[in-house]
Formats: structure tokens, sequence, C-alpha cells
């Protein structure tokens, strides 16, 4: 199954001429976030075709690369089995368990919340349905001091190259991000462990209620920073607080955009 | 950049806590600043003038107050800053009362604190740039949701003034709770002998359109430009064909619910909640018509002499403008049954509501003005029972934490006293009558008076303390609770019990506040723009309360704030047109990217999209409905949004001074 998360192609343009349609392959979570961007009237249900494919999870292919000096060439799957071989022919075999992200090990949503079509047919849905926050146990074992000084060892390495965001498939804004802006100027261009975690901060607010963790931004940092620490976190709160989960079906809505007149607010 | 700091010490409330003499002095350091000054009030006359003056004669360019809240004064001083030739909106104030004197004991401190607001309020206003207002028509009609005696007394004198009023009330007739009493204190003259005379004069007023039945559907706009989506509900009789003459409702065979007699009798189908109602029309509760549960009957149909009723109307949608809103939405009475177990939970026949009573009181009534059991009502060939003890218990659901409702309804301790004389005066001065109290609130004009003749006079027993149970015994109504002045239990075998519920908000009023955007309490209580100032209006400018909707109230008070609100409002519309305020959000469209959460976000739905030249879409917020809320500029993920007079940058200023320095 592909690594990426197609739904981000979509955030571009529409295609021409009207009527046409642009089919799009998703997973589990990637069909989430399509459908938190249908959900806020983002993309356009006519335009598109939606193929559903039920996984069973994906391997990273970070890690298979790591078992090697060379440039992989070939990857092929068989029985729970995964071998791998390189340019210059040396192969090795893997577990496929192994090499599965670890939000796909806890997945609870394997099947495409919304699809025109499925490439194939269910697969089993966990029957433990408890969330699962891979991850995030180590991190949040610690005292605050040492969460500033975690989170300021993550990011000091961020080089600010905006692979997380333009991978993003819920990320809307484009060229117009605000923490590229001069005015205004909420975010400085200095580099530095703090800009850097405003700027993630900025990125995972604006996410909030629409990220569905669906490792996308994890998988395409190239200096390998585990932004889940800030969106899965994130995703638990609002679980926690809220009983909030992102795109989970095409009525619900962004819980951020949603105003409840039972809220028990008191006084307003 | 010229700018002028002036720190108040108002009086003691802020030099108490704060060397307000001092830091105006150390602000004189602060870049731009070229003039500062401490006042003792800077609100007052030679306050204003003095700032004023600073501006004239050091040529100040910008502002700074350093007093209390913007809510109290904001607008004070930008007239004055008005005044002196410079653009209103280039000063800030800084609250440095109730942020900073009021909330602190430490001099120093508190000193240092204030200090540090007004570095900030100089950054702020740095930042700042001139702002102008525009000006927008005034439509002249207003709207008054719910006639009770309240909404009727503000249409009128609205009408008298000349002006235009729609009453919209949701029941089948004008009149509201006022109309269901018998008599009232502290002068014990007949409710409806004063309220439909009113109600007729409402009706005939050709300056007044009457909307019953109707309900609002949705509120947009602002102070003078409101457009109102009201639905009229189906009344499944055809309004402008009935002629009120009730036939119908003698002939209809399906009992319903009576809702006017609070449950006492048992009405028809189709009804007329009572004979003076206005307007007088009939309207089919369909839930309980045989022709709409069972699709047999139509004998309304039949014997309606004026073709009236049609089983096929549909509720009807009306869109109205009005310059400004008035909510009368009154009361409600205290839902007893579901929180009071311990008083049987309305399972016992013989324990009513106070409003029950006030029906059984009423010669209208469902007993025609007889005090009975109601455990004795309806059985044949037996007339019903006069009580011979009759116990009143007060506060049951006001001043009681355990159901939430910690408020004193204001009106019980007075009506109370009031049925207990008439019940002398219905069933004999024999009558055994108790009444247990916490305490008698009785502040009104002649109310102590009123009181004192009920004890004296009617010989009714106060028994101080609460009762603690009600239970059923050998036909008679147990009376458990504590005479706390003797300290001693009490034990009263009581034909009939009355409770003096307490008053709530009405059902509803939390939705209707959301639609019209207006603060509530935490009990539905519709919340004033100042306590003491603002009594009748609310945050939401052009829109106004009247009446027991903000808060319980008797008659005169009711009456009395309902004039003073059709006051302000003939204040309010006596201008053919209102300047806005430029304090509105405006979005910066090359960097939109047309996401719509603001539109989604708006509480005024002042953002719409706009097509530009290239044939895309973007926000567009319209300037005459933005309200300066500013929640789209908190929402829109690039921020292309700024809500002027509080940009990110003016914000961003202030924070680093407060942060970094
Ligand atoms: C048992 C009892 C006895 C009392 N005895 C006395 C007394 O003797 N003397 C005295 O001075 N006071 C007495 N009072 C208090 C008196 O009833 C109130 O002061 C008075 O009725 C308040 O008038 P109002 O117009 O504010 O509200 P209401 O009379 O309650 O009128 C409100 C109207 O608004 C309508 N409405 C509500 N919601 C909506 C909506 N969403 N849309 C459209 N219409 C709506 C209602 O149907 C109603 O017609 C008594 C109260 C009670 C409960
Ligand atoms: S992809 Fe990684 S390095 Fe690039 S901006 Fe995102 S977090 Fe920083
Ligand atoms: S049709 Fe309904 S309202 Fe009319 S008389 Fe029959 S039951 Fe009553
Ligand atoms: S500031 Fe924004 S959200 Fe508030 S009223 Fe104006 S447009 Fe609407
Ligand atoms: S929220 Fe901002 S980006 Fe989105 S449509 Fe509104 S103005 Fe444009």
């Amino acid at each position: 199954m592909t690594h990426h998360n197609l739904t981000t192609f979509l955030k571009r343009k529409m295609p021409d001429p009207p009527g046409s349609r642009i089919g799009v392959c998703v997973k589990g979570c990637d069909s989430r976030t399509l459908v938190a961007l249908l959900q806020e009237n983002l993309i356009d249900k006519e335009k598109i075709y939606v193929i559903g494919v039920p996984c069973d999870g994906v391997v990273s292919r970070r890690r298979i690369e790591k078992a090697f000096n060379d440039e992989v060439v070939d990857i092929s799957f068989a029985d729970g089995k995964v071998t791998a071989t390189t340019r210059t022919g040396e192969s090795q075999e893997f577990a496929k368990d192994d090499l599965l992200f670890d939000h796909c090990k806890s997945c609870r949503y394997p099947n495409p919340a919304y699809a025109d079509d499925l490439a194939a047919d269910p697969v089993a849905e966990p029957v433990d349905q408890t969330p699962m926050w891979a991850g995030l146990e180590e991190f949040e074992a610690l005292s605050p001091e040492e969460k500033d000084a975690k989170l300021a060892e993550v990011f000091e390495t961020c080089i600010r190259c905006f692979a997380c965001i333009n991978v993003c498939p819920v990320c809307w804004c484009w060229d117009q991000c605000v923490c590229r802006s001069r005015k205004p100027a909420l975010v400085s261009q200095r580099v530095g462990a703090k800009e850097n975690l405003m700027f993630q901060m900025i990125h995972m607010l604006h996410v909030a209620g629409r990220c569905p963790s669906c490792g996308a931004c994890d998988r395409a940092c190239p200096v390998e920073i585990p932004l889940y620490l800030l969106h899965r976190k994130m995703n638990k709160e609002l679980h926690e607080m809220l009983g909030f989960e992102a795109g989970l079906s095409l009525e619900g809505k962004p819980v951020f955009q949603t105003f409840d007149v039972n809220d028990p607010l008191g006084e307003h | 950049m010229r700018i002028g700091v002036f720190v108040c010490h108002c009086g003691t409330n802020i030099a108490g806590t704060v060397d307000s003499k001092g830091i105006a002095a150390r602000a004189a350091e602060l870049k731009d600043v070229v003039h500062t000054e401490d006042l003792i009030y800077t609100c007052s006359e030679p306050g204003q003038a003095a700032i004023e003056k600073a501006i004239r004669e050091k040529d100040l360019t910008r502002v700074v107050v350093a007093a209390c809240s913007p809510h109290m004064h904001e607008v004070t001083f930008r007239r004055c800053v008005d005044r002196a030739g410079l653009n209103p909106y280039l000063y800030e104030m800084a609250n440095i009362r109730e942020h900073c004197s009021w909330i602190h004991d430490d001099y120093e401190q508190g000193t240092e604190k204030a200090y540090e607001i007004i570095k900030m309020a100089v950054a702020k206003v740095r930042q700042l740039e001139p702002l102008y207002s525009n000006e927008v028509d005034v439509n002249k009609d207003v709207l008054v949701i719910g006639g009770g005696v309240a909404g009727i007394q503000t249409a009128l004198d609205l009408a008298d003034a000349g002006l235009k009023v729609t009453i919209v009330e949701r029941e089948t007739t004008i009149g509201g709770t006022m109309a269901r009493l018998d008599k009232t204190f502290p002068t014990i003259d007949c409710s409806a002998c004063i309220l439909t005379p009113r109600m007729v004069d409402a009706a005939q007023h050709e300056n007044i359109e009457i909307l019953a039945y109707s309900e609002i559907d949705r509120v947009q706009g602002y102070v003078g430009n409101f457009t109102v989506d009201i639905r009229k509900k189906a009344a499944m009789v055809d309004w402008t064909k009935c002629i009120g003459c009730e036939i119908c409702v003698q002939k209809c065979p399906a009992k319903a619910p009576d809702v006017f007699n609070v449950g006492l009798a048992e009405t028809k189908a189709i009804y007329i909640p009572f004979p003076q109602a206005v307007p007088k029309r009939a309207a089919i509760q369909v839930e309980h018509c045989r022709w709409f549960t069972q699709g047999k009957c139509r004998v309304c149909e039949r014997v309606c002499p004026a073709d009236a009723v049609d089983y096929e109307q549909k509720d009807e949608y009306l869109q109205r403008q009005y310059g400004a809103i008035v909510t009368a939405t009154g009361l409600d009475v205290f839902p007893w049954e579901e929180y009071y177990h311990e008083y049987g939970s309305g399972h016992i026949p013989d324990v009513i509501s106070g409003l029950q009573y006030e029906r059984m009181l009423n010669a209208s009534g469902p007993t025609n003005g007889h005090v009975v059991r109601p455990s004795t009502m309806g059985i044949k060939g037996k007339e019903p029972e006069e009580p011979k003890t009759v116990v009143f218990i007060q506060c049951v659901g006001s001043r009681d934490e355990s159901v939430g409702r910690p408020y004193c309804s204001s009106v019980c301790c007075m009506y109370t006293a009031k049925q207990s004389i008439l019940t002398k005066s219905h069933v004999g001065m024999d009558t055994e009558i108790y009444v247990f109290y916490i305490d008698i609130r009785a502040t009104g004009k002649g109310y102590e008076e009123f009181v004192k003749r009920a004890q004296t006079e009617f010989g009714v027993k106060y028994v101080r303390g609460r009762v603690s149970k009600l239970y059923e015994d050998n036909g008679k109504v147990m009376v458990r609770g504590m005479d706390t002045l003797l300290g001693k239990q009490v034990e009263i075998a009581a034909d009939l019990v009355v409770l003096a519920s307490g008053i709530t908000a009405a059902d509803g009023s939390v939705q209707l506040a959301q639609k019209l955007n207006i603060s509530y309490d935490e009990f539905g209580f519709y919340k004033e723009s100042h306590p003491k100032l603002r009594p009748v209006e609310t945050n939401t400018a052009g829109i106004f309360l009247a009446g027991a909707c903000q808060s319980p109230k008797d008659i005169p008070t009711a009456v009395a704030q309902a004039s003073g609100t059709a006051a302000k409002v003939l204040g309010l519309l006596a201008k053919d047109k209102l300047k806005t305020s430029p304090q509105i959000a405006i979005v910066d469209q090359n960097r939109c990217v047309s996401c719509w959460k603001c539109i989604e976000v708006c509480p005024f739905s002042a953002p719409e999209k706009q097509e530009l030249r290239d044939g895309t879409e973007k926000s567009h917020i319209i300037e005459t409905v933005c309200q300066g809320c500013g929640i789209c500029v908190a929402t829109c993920p690039v921020n292309c949004i700024e809500l002027k007079g509080f940009t990110t940058d003016q914000l961003i200023d202030q924070l680093e001074e407060a942060l970094l320095s």
C-alpha cells in the first residue's frame, strides 16, 4: 500500500472541464483527512471519485533503508514477510510486523470512512476499540521541565523546509502560511528551537480537530522529527476532553467549528 | 510621535493601591512619551479638560488613559480626545483599576503591575492608526418579543410616540402571566380588569401589529437594521375568518389538558385560552385532535359558522425589518414537581402551585372562584369540599441552592400574603391558615403594611421555618416542618397546601438569546448591559429588555421598566442615521485562501463569498454587519483578517512589551 496520503494532491485545483472527476485512492487514515476536507466544503464531492483501500498497515520504507548502506530498489511482500533488495543485489528478509508504523499497529479504523468504491473486501476491524496513542507514554511521563527540554531538543534540528506542511492534507493555506508572513509577524524567521516550536504549534492548532494522525508529516520530515509528539498528543487530548476524533463521517463537523447550545458553559 | 499618558487616582480606588503620581512620572521615560499627568478623577469635567488642554498645547498625537475598565469609560475619553481635535481612535485605555488596584493589596507590587499595564498600552498606542466611522440609515420600526404586561406597555408607549410596533407572542393570545392571575397585591384589584383593557388598546392601536402564535426564527443584522424571520405557527384555523365564537370549542369531542389553567381543568383539542383573549382566535392542538391523530372527526369544520377551520394550514414565514428589538418574554413557574420529591413530586392532589391557586381563586377559572380541595373535584354526585386548613409554603424553588435556584423570586412572599387574605374572604374568616416562610421580603410601596394586614387583620399564622415533608394521611396532607422561632417540630394536618413556587426564565429563553446574540445568566434570565447605569439595554446594540425576562419582578416594576425601555428605544430611533464603529474586521483578499472558516464561525453572518475579477472567490466582510467581535480573526488560519484597532501587530507589540522587556 502506498506510503503517501494522496488526499494531499486534492488540495490544489479541482479538475476542468466541469463534469470530469479526479480519482483518488485512500486508506483508512487517508479517508479521514478526505472526510475532514469534505466536512468543511473545501473539496467538492462531485469532482472526485474515491477508491477505498482497506489497509492492513503500512511499512516504513525508512526502516528498511536503514538496514542497508545502499539504495533499496525493490521491495516485495509475501506471507507476512518483506524482502528488500538493493542496487548491488544485496537482499534481506524482514517480518512485516517489525516494519509497520507504530500508529498502524494500533489503528482502529483500517477501512475507509468514505469511498465510492472499494478496491478489496474490508479488513477486520480490531475488536478492542480502546484508542492507543502510540509513542506518547514516554513523553507524557516527563515533568513539565523535561518536556520543554525534550521539545527543544527535538525541534532544534528543524530546517523549516515546510515538507511537513506541504504534505499535510488538511493544512490548507499553501503559500499563504502565516508562518512565512511578515505582516503579521507571528513567527520570526530566525531559526532556533523556540521559533521552530512556535511554527509547529501553529501547524498543530490549525489542524486541531481535523488531523486524524495519518502520519504524513512524520514520514515527510527529512530530519526525522517525531511530529506525532504534538499531533497525536493533541488528538489524544481532544478525544479525552471532548470525545472527538476527526473525519469519522461526512455528517460530522470539525470540533472547533461546532457549538452546542447545551454545552454547560454557564454564563455567556 | 507625541504620546501623552494620563494616570487616574479614581479617588483612592486606584491610588489606594497604586502610586498613580509616581508611575505618571516614570511613564515620562517611555519612548515617544512627551507628556504625563496624574489626575484625581480623570472622568470628571476638570479631568477631561486637562486631557484636552494637553492635547492642544503639547500637540499630542497619541493618548493613553490609565484608569478603569474600557467598559466603563472608553467612550467618555474617546469623545474627549475627539473634542480636542485628535482622531478618537488614536487613544488607548489602560485598565489599572479592575485589572490591578481592585484585586491587589500590596502597594509596591500593585504599583509595579500598573506601570507594566501602562507600558503595554503605550506599546500598542504607538501602532494605532486613525479610524473613521460610517453612517447608516435607521429603520424606525420596533419588534417586541413577548406580549405580557411588560411587552404590551413598551409597545403602547412606542406606538403612542408614533413608531410602528410588532408584538410577536408565541401563545395564541397576548396577556402573559398576568392574564392568569386573580387579584394583584397590594391593592387586591382584579388582574383582568386592569390588564384586558390594555390588551384591547394594543390590538386596536393603529401602530401596533400583533403576531400571536408566532415565534422568532432568525435574527440577522445590527442596530438600526435588523432582519427578522418570524414563523407564524399553523393554528389550523384561518384567523382572518375566525370570529372567536367558540362554537367549535363547545362541540369538539376531544379533551386536552388546559395549559392556561395549569392542568386544573380540561379544555378541548380546539381551544381559546380564556374569554378575554386578544386576539380571540381558535387553534387546534394537533396532538390531541381526533382528525390529526385518528383521521376521523372534522366536527369543528362542520360547525364553524365562519368556515375558518383549515386542516391543511402550514406554518407561515415572514421576513421583517426593524431598527430595534425589545425582549419581554417574561417568566415561567419553577417546575417544583421535578425537584421536590419530599413534597410528593406532584402526586398529592391537594398540593398545588401558587399559579394553580390563582386560577382557582379566579371567578372565570376552572372552579369559578370556589376554593376547593382538588382531590374532591370531579366526583359524581358530590360537591367539592372546601378546605378548612390551608398551608402555604414559601420559597419553593427560590433561595434554595439544593435545587440550583439561589435567587429570590421577589414576588412569592407578596402573592402568598395576597392569596392567604383571599382565602379568608373566599372560604371564611374561620379558615386556619399557616404560612411557612424563611423571612418576609416586602420592600415595595405599601407591601410591608399588606403583609402586616394578613397577619393581624386576617389572622394568618406565619411560621418561620422550612417544611421538610408532605405526605398523605387519612384524607389529609400532613405538613411536617420546623418552627425555628420556637425551636420545635410542628405537624399540621392540612386540607390544601399551596406552594409558592418560584419564578424562572421563560422556557426557551436561552435559545432566543442565542438567536439574538444577547447575554444571559446561568438561569436563563437576560443580562442587562450595566446593572445600575444601563439596566434596560443589553450588550448587543439595539436590543433591549423589559419585564421579568431580566429578573423576577412584580407587575409595578415590570411596567415601570417597560416604560423605561420604551424611552431608551425612542432615544435610539430619534436619530435618522447611526454611526457605525470602525473597529471591525477586514480581509486581506490577496492572502485569503478561501477556506470559509470565517463564514462558518461569525455569529453575525458578516463574512460573505465575493467573486473577484479573476473568477476566484474570496472572503469579504460586510462592514455594516460586522460587530468587531474578532472571532473570525482568531479562526482564520492565514491570519489575513485584521480587526481594526486590535491588529495582530498591535497586539504582538503589546505582548512583547509585557513578556520581553
Ligand atoms: C403565582 C403568581 C402570582 C403573582 N401575583 C402577582 C401580584 O399579585 N402582583 C404583582 O405585581 N405581580 C404578581 N406576579 C408577578 C407577575 O406575574 C409578573 O410581574 C408579570 O407577569 C411580568 O410580566 P412580563 O410581561 O414581564 O412577563 P409575562 O407576563 O410572563 O409575559 C411574557 C410573555 O412572553 C411570551 N413569550 C415567552 N417566550 C416567548 C418567545 N420566545 N417568543 C414569543 N413570546 C414569548 C409569553 O407567552 C408571555 O405572553 C405573580 C406571579 C406569579 C407566578
Ligand atoms: S518537515 Fe521537518 S524539518 Fe521540515 S519543516 Fe517540517 S518539521 Fe521542520
Ligand atoms: S377535528 Fe379535532 S379540533 Fe376539530 S372537533 Fe374534531 S377533535 Fe376537535
Ligand atoms: S469580527 Fe469577524 S466574526 Fe466578529 S462580527 Fe466581524 S466578521 Fe463576524
Ligand atoms: S478564514 Fe481567512 S482564509 Fe479562510 S476564507 Fe476567511 S478570510 Fe479567507
